[in-house]
């Protein structure tokens, strides 16, 4: 759907140079979501602004549908980038027209008669869930919202690719969630291709097919996301996956002076893991009552990576030695992945962490 | 009421037809150079923005060149560009006296002014929203129009204001030069003949003047601002 082959962007002000981009070729499958992900300065936002010539490559080409975009003329520039919608971390939305009126914009000299844009408009503001907030001012809109009317506004000639700068980075993460979701319900029923770009790894976790990850203006790795996340090689890369856990979190409180969780020297910490679908919770209720242990979730996580769950949890087990280990036992039978943390009582800081 | 009148304000009682004519070329002068430079204005103002580096219609040269010219007007005092201009003025408007003779040396002092104000209001509109319109396939026409000049209204309506009541000011002194308007009706009673109520009774209509554009201006940033 999209060739990006052999892109460099060098920012010359006269001054001094900056490459943004260096030497990058990708390429985009049609009903994909690509992600690209990278730290601030990484140069994402510039390579997906090459993407539709909103930043013109120094050197290298953009294939969109088989035509190479930097080949055209302004004027059939144009006409392709109405098959190519763009939505932005702040919105752009036009302030001074209401939300009818700036999903409208892009329809103006796509002959439409005042009822077929009527109709139109409508349509599209059905289908992000906005049709109450026709006649309202971006200034009377929540973000969330207002980004709702970008996509509508960006969906509005039909597109085949929506391209995403950082689209929910602005957001609160529950509106980020609702968001999301929309791009990917959208992406299904209108056949979509999105590209999106983002610095958090939560975001490439959730609704991204493929992803690449970005330093300094070059792609350092790329791969399905089960791929990236389960043999992440760069350090980067593994530093995006840890942020979207808490494991790291969980053992620094652990080792801090205070015993939060009130720990006793006879309890039994251990991580418990499962590779997809599992029962966990029954088997903690039900081992529970069994051997009459108290047991406490201290920490959980479920990634889900394309279809398969991956869950942890660290769990503090009090009651009886010998039946804490039969629980653990009875764990292991069900097939779960137990490894005990070491400790010696409450206050010495010797919990380990396991890999 | 006529004694209060009487006593207060007596040349001005006298003077009254004068007073009434002077208001209303005052009023010929400001609206005839308000609307040329306000066309004149916009235009530079849009040119002098989308040809700035890294704008839609990138053009350093053009640029350049058009905010030197307009530095260069901008730098010379009213008074004396009303006397360098006395042989354009003549050729264009025929004459460098009088109601008619005002207007080209107000639309030279106003142009370079008004055109930086619109400048300045452009440059507001958010450039997210210029590549927003980009991306979505429109014309460097289309953001002119429908991007610029709309999303740029508030800050163009604040311009247009500034703009009116510093014509106004400017229009009293290319009247007492050349003569006509109430700056010259202000000067040639009111200060060469010392009667000073005359000049008090122009500044409360000039103050009317000026109230009544800033009160229209405010209205209408009230109607469109969100
Ligand atoms: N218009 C520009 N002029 C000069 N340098 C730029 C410009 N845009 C981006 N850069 C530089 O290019 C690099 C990549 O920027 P960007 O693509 O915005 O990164 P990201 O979106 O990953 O944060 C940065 O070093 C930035 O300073
Ligand atoms: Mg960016």
């Amino acid at each position: 759907m999209i060739e990006i082959i052999g892109v460099t962007k060098v920012f010359d002000n006269g001054k001094n140079k900056v490459k943004a981009i260096q030497d990058v070729s990708l390429n985009i499958n049609k009903g994909e979501i690509y992600g690209i992900i990278g730290y601030s300065g990484a140069g994402k936002s510039t390579l997906i602004r090459c993407i539709n010539l909103l930043e013109r490559p120094t050197t290298g080409k953009i294939v969109f549908k088989g035509e190479d975009l930097t080949a055209l003329r302004e004027k059939d520039l144009r006409s392709r980038r109405k098959k190519i919608g763009m939505i932005f971390q702040h919105f752009n939305l036009f302030n001074s027209r209401n939300v009818y009126k700036n999903v409208a914009y892009p329809l103006r000299g796509s002959k439409l008669s005042k009822e077929e844009e009527k109709k139109r408009v409508l349509e599209l503001l059905e289908l992000v869930g906005l049709k109450d907030k026709v006649m309202a001012y971006p200034s009377e809109l929540s973000g969330g919202q207002k980004q709702r009317v970008a996509i509508a506004r960006a969906l509005a000639n039909n597109p085949e690719v929506l391209l995403c700068d950082e689209a929910t980075s602005a957001l609160d993460p529950k509106t980020t969630n609702s968001i999301l979701e929309l791009l990917r319900e959208l992406k299904n029923k209108l056949n979509l291709t999105i590209v999106l770009i983002t610095h958090e790894m939560s975001v490439i976790k959730q609704i991204c097919d493929r992803v690449s990850v970005m330093e300094g203006g070059q792609i350092i790795e790329e791969g399905t996301v089960a791929q990236i996340f389960s043999q992440p090689i760069h350090e980067t890369t593994k530093e995006f996956i840890d942020t979207t856990t808490n494991r790291g979190k969980i053992y620094e409180i652990l080792n801090k002076e205070e015993n939060i969780f009130n720990i006793k020297e006879e309890d039994v910490l251990a991580r418990v893991a499962y590779i997809g679908e599992s029962t966990t919770e029954a088997l903690l209720s039900k081992g529970s009552r069994k051997y009459r242990i108290d047991a406490s979730i201290l920490y959980g996580n479920i990634e889900i990576l394309g279809e398969t769950p991956i869950g942890e949890m660290i769990i503090l087990f009090s009651g009886e030695r010998e039946n804490i280990q039969s629980f653990i036992n009875y764990f292991r039978e069900k097939g779960l992945i137990v490894e005990v943390i070491d400790h010696e009582g409450s206050n010495s800081k010797v919990y380990t962490k396991c890999s | 009421m006529k004694e209060v009148i009487l006593k207060y304000i007596p040349n001005v009682l006298d003077n009254r037809i004068e007073l009434m004519q002077s208001i209303g070329e005052t009023i010929a002068m400001v609206s005839i150079s308000g609307i040329i430079s306000l066309v004149l204005g916009i235009i530079i103002g849009v040119f002098l923005v989308v040809t700035k580096e890294g704008n839609i219609l990138e053009n350093n040269i053009f640029n350049n060149i058009m905010g030197k010219i307009i530095n260069f007007f901008r730098s010379i005092p009213f008074i004396i560009l009303i006397g360098a201009l006395i042989p354009l003025t003549r050729l264009i408007v025929g004459s460098a006296i009088g109601t008619k003779g005002a207007i080209v040396p107000l639309v030279f002092g106003t142009v370079p002014f008004f055109s930086r104000q619109i400048e300045t209001a452009l440059m507001e509109v958010d450039k997210g929203v210029i590549e927003a319109a980009q991306a979505m396939g429109s014309s460097p026409l289309d953001i002119i129009f429908r991007v610029y000049l709309r999303e740029g209204l508030p800050g163009i309506i604040r311009g247009i204001t500034i703009t009116l009541i510093s014509l106004i000011g400017l229009s009293a002194m290319a009247g007492a030069i050349g003569g006509g308007g109430l700056g010259d009706f202000a000067i040639r009673y009111g200060y060469q003949r010392f009667q000073i109520d005359i000049t008090y009774v122009t500044i409360i209509i000039i103050l009317i003047f000026v109230s009544i554009i800033q009160g229209l201006g405010n209205l209408v940033l009230k109607k469109i601002e969100r």
